[in-house]
């Protein structure tokens, strides 16, 4: 599973031996990344069919474009950039992706927001209290503290400037923290 | 707990029906068997005729008229009809294991190689080379020259990641050792599992 540094650099490398026209570390990548890379996508698309079949035209493409890749590094946004495309698709259909009203604030994001969102937080109450969010505001919380990419990564998959990724994930913070504090009452 | 048990246990709560993740499993596999796309299917099933034909052909006019060729030329044909057999294997294996040969040198290597060796013949057989062919040698080589400097930069890349990697489970390996060691407090003993391998 992704996530910490290790996760990274073990994702890099098998993208390295990919492009060194290794074929086994493409089935090496592929369980490397599916639980966190189905999440992500079972929390933008409606049902899970949906998501299998946007998990499967992903990978495709993958396997189709990833010569083109010139920085092995990248591959995780890029991979999410390439889902994400593939989830909208099938979440247009269900109008599921509405956007939400521009945020104006730019609250900047720090590490410790990490230990702030996860105080009295278990696992149960986290996946509940995400079903609850709007779309959006769901997916920067997940790409952000659960599947660890940075702020600027988000930018690129999200394809929203840094400023609007930052009052993003600001609001879903407050949104989340709303959700499960209504609920403990 | 930590975030990083959190971030498991949330993942570890998405159910998912056995049999649409069986689906998902053999397109994978279909994926992975055959990334071929229907025109590269294509042009692989026109390739392996046109290179046995001109295997063939060159094969024919050096055995039909010997003499009309000069001895440049036929060295030459004989080189030609080397690329024929080439193209037509290539295809041919393309075709039997239905995804791309992924040896990003294969090309320019096999291309460079070819080049070279006509300039070797060149020279051997007239003492000078025509301009053209050693343009073409040179550019061809300078794609062959780049993409080794790619591979070796990937290459270097991934000793670094994996230095990096080993040193991440020495640390985790010393910091779990160490916790250990003070809850039995025994401070002075070593474990062989923390060797860097």
């Amino acid at each position: 599973m992704v996530g910490s540094r290790k996760d990274f650099i073990q994702s890099e490398l098998l993208v390295i031996r990919y492009l060194r026209g290794d074929e086994e570390a493409f089935e090496e990548l592929v369980h490397l990344w599916r639980q966190p890379l189905f999440y992500y996508i079972r929390r933008v698309v409606d049902t899970e069919q949906d998501a299998w079949d946007t998990m499967q035209e992903t990978w495709l493409t993958v396997s189709q474009k990833a010569r083109r890749l010139r920085e092995p590094a990248a591959f995780p946004a890029w991979l999410y950039k390439i889902a994400r495309n593939a989830a909208i698709d099938h979440a247009r259909k269900n109008r599921a992706f509405a956007p939400l009203p521009e945020e104006k604030s730019t609250m900047s994001t720090r590490a410790s927001d990490t230990e702030q969102i996860s105080l009295a937080l278990d696992a149960e109450r986290l996946h509940w209290g995400l079903a609850q969010l709007a779309p959006l505001h769901r997916e920067v919380l997940i790409l952000h503290f659960l599947e660890g990419f940075s702020l600027a990564e988000i930018s690129d998959v999200t394809r929203v400037p840094l400023g609007t990724v930052k009052s993003r994930i600001h609001h879903a913070k407050q949104a989340l923290r709303n959700v499960l504090e209504r609920e403990a009452s | 707990m930590n975030w990083e048990q959190l971030r498991k246990q949330v993942f570890g709560l998405e159910t998912t029906t056995p049999e649409l993740k069986e689906e998902f499993e053999t397109a994978l596999r279909q994926i992975l068997l055959s990334p071929l796309k229907p025109w590269e299917r294509a042009a692989a099933v026109a390739l392996v005729p046109f290179g046995f034909l001109l295997t063939g052909f060159c094969a024919l006019s050096l055995l039909m008229k010997p003499d009309v060729f000069s001895t440049l030329i036929q060295a030459q044909v004989v080189l030609a009809a080397l690329v024929g057999m080439l193209l037509a294997g290539w295809a041919l294996r393309v075709l039997r294991t239905g995804r791309h040969l992924r040896n990003r040198l294969l090309f320019p290597s096999v291309a460079f190689g070819l080049f070279v060796a006509m300039i070797v013949i060149s020279i051997a057989l007239t003492g000078s080379v025509e301009l053209d062919l050693l343009a073409a040698t040179m550019l061809i080589g300078f794609v062959f020259v780049w993409e080794r400097v790619e591979v070796a930069e990937l290459r270097i890349r991934e000793t670094a990641l994996r230095q990096e990697l080993q040193l991440i489970e020495l640390t985790d390996c010393v910091a779990e050792l160490r916790d250990e060691k003070h809850v039995s407090g025994d401070l002075n003993q070593t474990d062989p599992q923390c060797e860097p391998q």
